[in-house]
């Protein structure tokens, strides 16, 4: 079963992707920041990552570019509301950086889910 | 008789598995749907929490709160244009004491700019040190917003002000209008945002009294509250009855404080699906009716027949001479015994 990470700060929304995910037959973990998701991504070693990029402590571009460090395959996926300089940069410099792919919030979770099942495929 | 006692058997067990399927699919559907307006809903407000934060840390935004001085002030404002642009939104800072020094609608006749909102609890929140959120009706333009506020310090981690984005939601509700009955409702019940615009601001349930009086005195929802659209608080899985149907419950909360996306689907399918089995039930029994009254009418015919060759048989076997029977080609189709 294909086995999915998601590093999102707010509880809630961890929550409802999982239950999303889940539904659809995948192994979700959830971590609330980035340190946890390192730690989860080291020991579960997941098929896919789904990380929010403005995170408290280590921030999303940052574990972009250590996981990506850790496995050059691996399937990104960055997801933001904005970024410092503007809504759009983040997710630019998430995808220069080595993401898969980037979402700007809000997420509409059909173009997620695509983007997933495109992922797992490859 | 068994066979029909059969068919209703199995009828009542068919059309209960068709309205369970129903129910599952309903189910299935309604969650589906209120988990994918509850990511939308709840990653377009944290869009709006993000974009604070970030502006919160902006090099422009805390020196106009430490000199108050013109040129500050101009850098803070220039800002918040771009914030403000960004996220079609007014953001604007407020010093320690709730007062609004700089704002993206400084220009517009209501302008916050000299208002103190230090009695909004996102002011509050944020004046503590933590990030705050709030629902709320404008108290200036009337019109239903999202503020999102985020303390901003100043080298040594002190409190200096408070800067807020508000973000009119009124688009959100675009996406509510596809279903009948979707909400978004606080902790308490009141229906914030609707798919039936009529019911926004109204409470979901009756409200205790003193909920409603703390309630209109925050002016969170303007100063009165209308009356109650179904008689208890819902709960998720729940059905209940509106406006003369039924309706399944989803309700998923989208926020640590409580509010929540309600989704009533309409549970039509279940009478439908088990009248499918009803009339399904009914029309074999009556097609089974049918052929056993051809098979009886068929059986009587051939007795009848049967009867009426045996008592002409009878009779002329009774009769004192032999008597037969020849055709048109001369072949014997008769003869009796004494024949």
């Amino acid at each position: 079963m294909t086995q999915i990470l998601i590093i999102d700060d707010e509880p809630v929304i961890g929550s409802m992707l999982k239950k999303v995910f889940e539904r659809e037959g995948y192994n979700v973990i959830v971590a609330s920041n980035g340190e946890e998701g390192m730690k989860l991504y080291k020991e579960k070693q997941p098929d896919i990552v789904i990380t929010d990029l403005i995170l408290p402590g280590k921030e999303g571009i940052q574990i972009i570019m250590e996981l990506r460090k850790e496995d050059p395959n691996l399937p990104i996926i960055g997801m933001s509301g904005g970024g410092y300089i503007d809504p759009d940069s983040y997710l630019h410099l998430a995808k220069s950086l080595g993401a898969n792919a980037v979402f700007a919030k809000p997420i509409k979770i059909e173009e997620l889910l695509n983007i997933v099942k495109t992922l797992k495929l490859e | 008789m068994i066979l029909l006692l059969i068919v209703a058997v199995a009828g009542w067990f068919a059309t209960d598995y068709l309205g369970n399927k129903a129910r599952q699919e309903i189910i299935g559907e309604s969650r589906t749907s209120v988990l994918t307006l509850s990511i939308y809903v709840s990653t377009t407000l944290n869009r709006i929490e993000d974009a604070v934060k970030s502006l919160a840390g902006s090099p422009w935004i805390a020196p106009a709160l430490l000199s108050n001085g013109e040129r500050d002030i101009e850098h803070a404002n220039s800002v918040l244009d771009r914030y403000s642009s960004a996220f079609a939104s007014i953001t604007y800072l407020m010093d320690a004491d709730g007062m609004t020094v700089a704002s993206s609608n400084r220009r517009d006749p209501d302008s916050f700019v000299g208002k103190s909102y230090s009695f909004r609890p996102y002011f509050q929140e944020a004046a503590k040190g933590q990030p705050g959120r709030y629902f709320a009706l404008g108290i200036t333009s009337g019109k239903r917003g999202f503020y999102a506020s985020y303390p901003v310090q100043n080298h040594l981690g002190k409190v200096i002000g408070v800067v807020t984005i508000k973000k009119d939601i009124d688009e959100i509700e675009t996406f509510f209008s596809k279903y009948p009955f979707c909400f978004l409702i606080s902790p308490d019940g009141i229906i914030f945002l609707s798919s039936t615009p009529a019911m926004a601001t109204k409470s979901l349930w009756p409200l205790d009294k003193s909920v409603r009086e703390t309630l209109i005195a925050s002016r969170q929802f303007g100063n009165q509250l209308s009356e109650a659209v179904i008689k208890n608080e819902i709960a998720d899985g729940a059905e209940v009855a509106l406006e003369e149907r039924d309706y399944f419950i989803s309700r998923e909360v989208i926020d640590s404080d409580g509010w929540s996306i309600v989704l009533l689907t309409p549970t039509d399918r279940i009478s439908l699906y088990r009248l499918i089995g009803i009339l399904a039930t009914i029309s074999v029994g009556f097609l089974i009716m049918v052929f056993s009254g051809i098979i009886y009418a068929a059986d009587r015919s051939r007795e009848v027949i049967r009867q009426s060759e045996e008592s002409k048989r009878l009779l002329l076997q009774a009769a004192g001479d032999g008597i037969f029977g020849v055709d048109t080609m001369g072949q014997i189709t008769l003869l009796t015994q004494k024949s």
